[in-house]
């Protein structure tokens, strides 16, 4: 019984881990220029993993904190002192989860036929201008975030 | 004629409702203890503060340990930010195109970076951070360099107490300065709080609306127990209800009367002088039972002059104390002369009209146990020679509020994780609002801890010391090295020059600071810290706005007058009590040594404050009249008895006070409570033939 009850978890638990592979392009207004990078994001429950490739960096976002792992160190912050990374794992894991709970806590959000748009909170509207999404069943088609500063950021799923 | 003059207290009545809320008397009364403080200066400044205190903040904690506390915090501060007068702490009062505008005349300079600078060494490093960044890098145009001192832009307004959860802060705008505005955030507050028992909040402001419910449902216990007591009275031992409906309306009218012409007189009436004042309008009561009990209304006899005398005297005393320079006792004088005016009135002339018929109580026999009035006389002068070298003043205002002991915790809960260094806020003022903002930067150039908004107002010397040359080198300098690193083009053109002109020193100009005006004064305010305190307050720009202090300057200011006619009043007292009562003026002078002696008793405990000393005064004045019916010659069971019926009826209305929490309507009541009961000891040891 044991163990037919771990085989199902383990089942279970690969079952809902997901893993996204994407295309994050960042315009930077101040260098008038774009970089491109590819990522990896793995989503267990509401423990999520970034990995940009050729970087030696993981960075994992878990309910009590972020980590950033190289091959020699291991930094861990609170969620308040890693504010940026915060946000993005949180917007990260709201998208994909549908989780609006979660996307409600900074952003109110409005619905436009296929598109999603987020309107920041007074706190983060000094530097977010606004962040719009579109997906398809469970894959993201894209999502881009306006900064106040001209900067942009997309992110591309791909196959 | 006659029947009209039997329905006349009722009319009368009903013609005083009418007036009152025709006239909006309701509008005057005020919960605020600064409406007992005197007219002037310190009280306009300490109301102009108010208006332009920008710093009221709302507290906002969440208990709990476990993943979700931060979020559930949010939402909270969610639910609270969609009030149209909670922002969030990050939005600055400042307009951000006026800082924009003025940024390096209000940040401090880096000369040594400056001196060390290597530009394109510098420009290089903001590119790697700009293209490592995981979001968006917020790179700031206007310094570039990082030469100015900045806030950071991205700071967790969420404080995580260890062992407790989450705290955060919130601001409350410039319009949250009335009692109705006061109200609707508590209430909002307490809204969230019963949904979820894991909230905590505290804000100064609560204090405000706390303390006003506590005293509200004080006064209406008070006032039921009053009510009782007068009940018991009139019904069990007197058995005449016709007596207690005209003696209640007549009570009623002198109260609707004292406010009619209280409010006509002062703008604002502290809700102490209403519940004091309806208090001292029950002595009048004493003037019926005197009446009724000698058969004035029976036999519609002349005028009794025991009760005249009573009456001018209390009413003169009170006259002479109306000229005290101190708006609460002002107010409780004008109160009281006009409500035992009215009730006289009515007792004396209307009341025999009335058709009441007596009803002879056997409750009170004469006392058999006697003391030689030298005895009393001496036992005290020897107490009040005792409690005279005790005697100490206390003159924190604040002692007289409502101890709001759950407030204070929370209060205490709050200050310790977030104004970790305890401040004070003090006011600044000067001749024009150039001084005004030149006073500002010199206190906190002086005093480093010190706040003030008025810090990012640059000085017209900061305007001409600005080494615009110096700028332009550094611009021209940076704009060389932009592309060669990688920037945009022309991306700093605009850094480090200053596009302004000298700042305008106008209300228009400034408008988002908090500046305004009493008579040719500017004035604003700076919070300061606590160890910086007693020197800040000597600076000759510097006003006070402690509560405590003001209120000693003003009561010690007042003390000299009230003082001296107090000594004025006593002097009346004596004339008036030799004139009533001539041979016997040492024996009636007992009814004034006694209860002083037993009301001074108070000083081997506690502080006098100011209501102490006033309940003393008016105590007085109360007990000379029983001085002089007590030592008439037509002396007789019925004035015992009169007297015994209106002390208890003092009782109902001032004793009932001892059972209050707020201080001041404690200190009221136990004074009241010893002097009733030293009176009943002379009542009961007096010689009665």
């Amino acid at each position: 019984m044991f163990k037919i009850s771990l085989i199902l978890l383990i089942a279970i638990n690969i079952l809902f881990s997901k893993e996204v592979r994407f295309n994050e392009t960042k315009y930077i207004y101040a260098l008038d220029n774009k970089f491109s990078k590819i990522g990896t994001l793995n989503i267990k429950d509401s423990k999520v993993t970034l990995h940009y490739k050729n970087s030696d960096k993981n960075i994992i976002y878990t309910n009590e904190n972020i980590q950033i792992i190289t091959q020699e160190t291991t930094e861990t912050f609170t969620h308040e002192e890693s504010i940026e990374y915060n946000l993005f794992f949180q917007l990260v894991l709201g998208v994909y989860t549908n989780n609006t709970t979660l996307l409600n806590e900074n952003f109110t959000i409005k619905n436009n036929d296929n598109t999603t748009t987020l309107l920041p909170n007074e706190y983060l509207s000094s530097v977010i201008e606004n962040i719009e999404y579109e997906k398809n069943k469970d894959k993201l088609k894209y999502l881009k975030i306006n900064f106040v500063n001209q900067d942009r950021i997309t992110i591309e799923e791909i196959e | 004629m006659k029947r009209l003059s039997k329905y006349l207290n009722f009319i009368t009545l009903f013609v005083l409702l009418a007036i009152f809320f025709a006239s909006d008397v309701p509008k005057h009364i005020s919960t605020q203890i600064t409406s007992i403080l005197p007219a002037g200066e310190n009280k306009a400044l300490l109301r102009e503060f108010e208006k332009l205190n920008t710093n009221k903040q709302l507290f906002i904690a969440y208990k709990g340990e476990d993943k979700n506390t931060l979020n559930s915090l949010k939402k909270i501060e969610k639910q609270l930010l969609e009030h149209k007068n909670i922002d969030p702490i990050t939005n600055s009062i400042i307009n951000k195109e006026y800082e924009k505008k003025y940024y390096y005349l209000l940040h401090k300079f880096d000369e040594k970076k400056y001196d060390s600078l290597d530009i394109k060494q510098e420009l290089t490093k903001i590119y790697q951070k700009i293209i490592t960044s995981p979001f968006s890098f917020s790179l700031d145009t206007i310094d570039p360099l990082n030469l100015f001192e900045k806030n950071t832009i991205l700071k967790s307004p969420y404080i995580k107490i260890e062992n407790y959860g989450y705290i955060t802060f919130l601001q409350l705008d410039k319009s949250v300065n009335s009692f109705v505005k006061y109200k609707e955030i508590y209430d909002l507050v307490q809204n969230l709080k019963q949904t979820d028992a894991k909230i905590e909040a505290f804000s100064t402001l609560f204090y405000f609306v706390e303390n006003q419910e506590k005293i509200k449902s004080d006064v209406n216990i008070i006032i039921t127990l009053a009510l009782s007591v007068l009940f018991i009275l009139y019904i069990v031992i007197l058995r005449n209800f016709k007596l207690l409906v005209h003696t209640v309306t007549t009570l009623g009218s002198s109260v609707l009367f004292a406010l009619v012409i209280s409010a006509f007189i002062f703008d604002e009436l502290s809700i102490f002088t209403v519940v004091f004042g309806i208090s001292i309008s029950t002595i009048a009561i004493d003037y019926m039972f005197h009446n009724y009990l000698h058969g004035y209304y029976e036999q519609r006899k002349p005028l009794n002059k025991d009760v005249f005398f009573g009456m001018s005297t209390t009413i003169g005393a009170f006259f002479i104390l109306s000229f005290v320079d101190f708006s609460f006792i002002q107010q409780l004088t004008i109160f009281s002369i006009s409500a035992l005016l009215f009730s006289y009135i009515q007792f004396t002339f209307l009341f025999p009209y009335l058709n009441i018929k007596s009803t002879q109580s056997t409750y009170i026999t004469k006392s058999r146990f006697t003391l030689k009035p030298i005895y009393i006389t001496l036992v005290s002068v020897i107490l009040i020679a005792l409690a005279i070298p005790n005697i100490k003043i206390d003159f924190n205002i604040k002692n007289l509020d409502v101890d709001n002991i759950e407030l204070q915790s929370l209060d205490n809960f709050f200050n310790k994780y977030i104004n970790k260094d305890k401040k004070t806020a003090v006011l600044l003022y000067g001749n024009s609002i150039e001084e005004l903002v030149n006073n500002a930067h010199n206190l906190q150039t002086t005093y480093p801890k010190t706040k003030s908004a008025l810090e990012n107002i640059p000085t017209k010397n900061s305007f001409e010391k600005f080494d615009t040359r110096r700028f332009e080198t550094l611009n021209q300098k940076l704009n060389t090295v932009t592309k060669e690193v990688g920037f945009r083009e022309n991306l700093f053109h605009e850094s480090y020059k200053l596009q302004s002109n000298l700042p305008q020193y106008t209300y228009q100009e400034l408008q988002n600071f908090p500046i305004g005006k009493y008579k040719n004064l500017f004035i604003s305010y700076a919070i300061v810290s606590n160890s910086d305190y007693d020197n800040i307050i000597k600076e000759p720009y510097i006003k006070t706005l402690s509560f405590k202090e003001l209120f000693k300057k003003d009561l010690t200011k007042s003390l000299q007058s009230l003082q001296f006619l107090s000594i004025i009043a006593l002097v009346f007292i004596c004339v008036m009590l030799y004139i009533a009562v001539k041979n016997r003026f040492f024996q009636a002078l007992n009814y004034i040594l006694f209860p002083i002696a037993l009301i001074l008793l108070v000083s081997f405990f506690v502080e006098l404050n100011i209501l102490h000393i006033f309940m003393m005064i008016v105590l007085i004045s109360l007990s000379i009249d029983y001085g002089i019916y007590m030592n008439n010659s037509k002396l007789s069971s019925n004035t015992q008895k009169a007297i015994f019926y209106s002390l208890l009826s003092t009782f109902a209305g001032f004793g009932v006070l001892i059972f209050s929490s707020v201080n001041a309507l404690f200190s009221i009541g136990l004074i009241a409570t010893l002097g009733i009961v030293s009176l009943i000891i002379l009542l009961l040891t007096h010689k009665v033939p």
